[in-house]
């Protein structure tokens, strides 16, 4: 929350005009919309050894839907802010050996939790809808090319990272344990995410006909998507890395 | 649309570049148990931390140099080939390639299934820090198998499949076995529906079948006398409540009954173990014999049992020279306990089982 104020107060200051506006050769402030997919995925980071090979990845339906404001205060650089819907997903097919999971089952005082080994084929869907607001220095090379680099903050909307295990077994509690052949079983992760990212984005627009543009972005997040002591993915760090793609129009 | 086949080919490559090096195998397993004059061997089977060898009776093994393998990159201590005294249980230590993980198993001769179970020797297995009891024979092989070792990998204590030290519920010696039907955990990693949990308890082994849990249980161990009856003690009380079925939908008007039973049947290729759905019904059984079911004892007593088994297809049909089988005894606190049914606080006490041979 506090981070928000901080976002809204440097955004109000950079667009507030105190003085009398003065005549300036260039445009002073700048709107534009975007409207894109994001093309990424939620990795582990550092890659684990125990992903042998990813089968199949699609980035799925995620858009990102944005408006931008930048301040310009030379003919060359500016400060941008935004308010974005950003969805980020992807589906992704890997063939794990080895790979440690603990995954809640069952339902009230009968839950347990499942721990072990898993070796075979998982596929995983993380689909998370986020508020994202960034912020960022822009730099305008001319009238068709700008670009910027700086810092997003994303709020969890909605969030699920479902998950399929097929063809493969469990050795449970850890690899020197009763082997449980699994065809196929399915998790939800969607309780343990992280209601908050932040990272750093860096992008650039080129206006190619008149006021309508094409966009690219490229954000990776500092925060990981579940939190430290989450084991269902080994304790890895789930990083964000996404790229957005797509139109845009100078307002 | 050809952009955007080059951006997903390039992920595509960026992914894979991240592939590391094969991870070093963290399994210590033996997999395969065998010496080169196998003659006494009748069958042996490998669990996940112990070996049963069933031999010939008599059979000469106190210098046997079993050949043993293992996980590739994985190294047993005492080394495979070597020759060990097996009249006595011997242990065996695998370490795994990764060097962190190891794996101690006792390898145990047998030379044939008890015919007394007094439920007087208990073991206690562990699963992380979840610990459950099983009966094991006298000389503390593993004979008995409960559903505990599926339940304790995603429930908590109490376990189903219990040893009970109560004065009321021990017919001699100093415990009995107690099975009791508890509720079950519910939804499994999306694939099981498990309403209900039985106690169960039965010759033979459990291995966890997510697609097919009632072929779970795996019925049976060698076994090569001829059994006359099947007597013990017992005393059951079925649940309060309603009849449970696998949906988990309650069924009024349905009692819940016991399962005590014992089989003997034929080891064949084609059907080598009999499991919760074929116990009742494969062909390959010649001798058989149930306790009638009941949905509860009367009083508080235990009732004697003496039930003679039942040969089907004659004591001819039986040959020992030439064929192999595999005998069972078979409780549970919910006759359909395999399917996930029944009620909840049925509750089955056994004691003093024996079995009479010719």
């Amino acid at each position: 929350m506090k981070h928000l104020f901080l976002i809204i107060s440097i955004i109000s200051i950079a667009f507030s005009n105190p003085l009398k506006a003065e005549k300036t050769a260039y445009e002073r402030s700048t709107y534009r919309v975007k409207f894109g997919e994001n093309i990424g995925g939620t990795l582990p980071m550092p890659f684990p050894a125990e992903i042998r090979k990813i089968t199949s990845f699609n980035p799925l339906f995620s858009p990102y839907v944005a408006i931008e404001a930048t301040r310009w205060f030379s003919q060359k650089w500016g400060v941008t802010a935004g308010l974005a819907l950003d969805i980020r997903g992807m589906a992704a097919g890997a063939d794990v050996l080895y790979f440690n999971t603990e995954l809640t089952v069952g339902e009230g005082e009968q839950s347990g939790v499942f721990n072990g080994t898993y070796s075979g084929f998982v596929e995983m869907r993380p689909k998370n809808i986020y508020v994202t607001l960034p912020v960022m220095a822009a730099y305008r090379f001319n009238s068709a090319w700008d670009i910027n680099f700086g810092l997003y903050v994303s709020y969890l909307g909605s969030g699920s990272f479902k998950g399929v295990a097929k063809d493969g077994y469990m050795r449970t509690p850890n690899s020197t344990g009763e082997r449980i052949d699994i065809t196929s079983a399915t998790f939800d992760f969607a309780d343990e995410l992280r209601k908050f990212d932040c990272g750093l984005m860096v992008g650039g627009n080129w206006n190619f006909w008149g006021n309508f543009g094409a966009y690219a972005h490229f954000i990776y997040g500092f925060i990981p998507i579940f939190p430290g002591d989450f084991e269902g993915v080994s304790g890895y760090r789930m990083t964000n890395l996404y790229g957005s793609l797509g139109l845009s129009y100078k307002l | 649309m050809k952009h955007l086949s080059y951006l997903l080919l390039i992920s595509l490559f960026v992914f894979s570049s991240c592939i590391k090096d094969v991870p070093l195998n963290p399994e210590a397993d033996i997999l395969s148990f065998t010496w080169p004059d196998d003659s006494i061997l009748i069958s042996s089977k490998i669990a996940n931390d112990y070996i049963n060898v069933f031999v010939a009776d008599g059979a000469k093994i106190d210098s046997i140099a079993p050949t043993i393998t293992v996980t590739p990159g994985a190294t047993i201590f005492p080394p495979s080939g070597e020759a060990r005294n097996f009249e006595t249980t011997q242990y065996y230590t695998v370490h795994s390639q990764d060097g962190v993980h190891s794996k101690k198993y006792s390898v145990n001769f047998l030379f044939s299934l008890p015919t007394t179970f007094d439920f007087e020797h208990w073991i206690t297995k562990s699963f992380l820090s979840r610990k459950y009891d099983i009966p094991v024979d006298a000389n503390n092989n593993n004979i008995w198998a409960s559903g505990n070792s599926g339940i304790v990998v995603y429930m908590n204590p109490p376990y189903p499949t219990q040893k009970t030290t109560a004065p009321n519920e021990v017919y001699s010696g100093t415990s009995a076995a107690k099975m009791i039907t508890m509720k079950g955990p519910g939804s499994i990693l999306g694939t099981l529906y498990i309403p209900i949990v039985a106690g169960s308890l039965f010759i033979g082994e459990f291995k966890l079948d997510m697609e097919k849990p009632v072929r779970s249980p795996k019925f049976g161990l060698p076994y090569a006398l001829l059994p006359k009856s099947f007597k013990g003690v017992y005393k059951y009380k079925e649940g309060s409540g309603n009849y449970i079925n696998s949906k988990g939908q309650e069924v009024p008007g349905i009692n819940d009954s016991c399962s005590i039973y014992s089989i003997l049947y034929e080891v064949t290729e084609q059907e080598p173990v009999l499991n919760g759905e074929s116990v009742l019904t494969s062909p390959n059984i010649v001798a058989f014999a149930k306790v009638p079911a009941t949905n509860g004892t009367p009083g508080d007593d235990f009732i004697p049992f003496d039930i003679p088994f039942d040969y089907p297809k004659g004591l001819e049909a039986i040959n020992f020279e030439n064929k192999k089988y595999n005998f069972a005894i078979v409780l549970s606190s919910s006759a359909r306990g395999d399917y996930y049914e029944g009620k909840i606080g049925s509750t089955l006490i056994v004691d003093d089982l024996k079995i009479i041979t010719e």
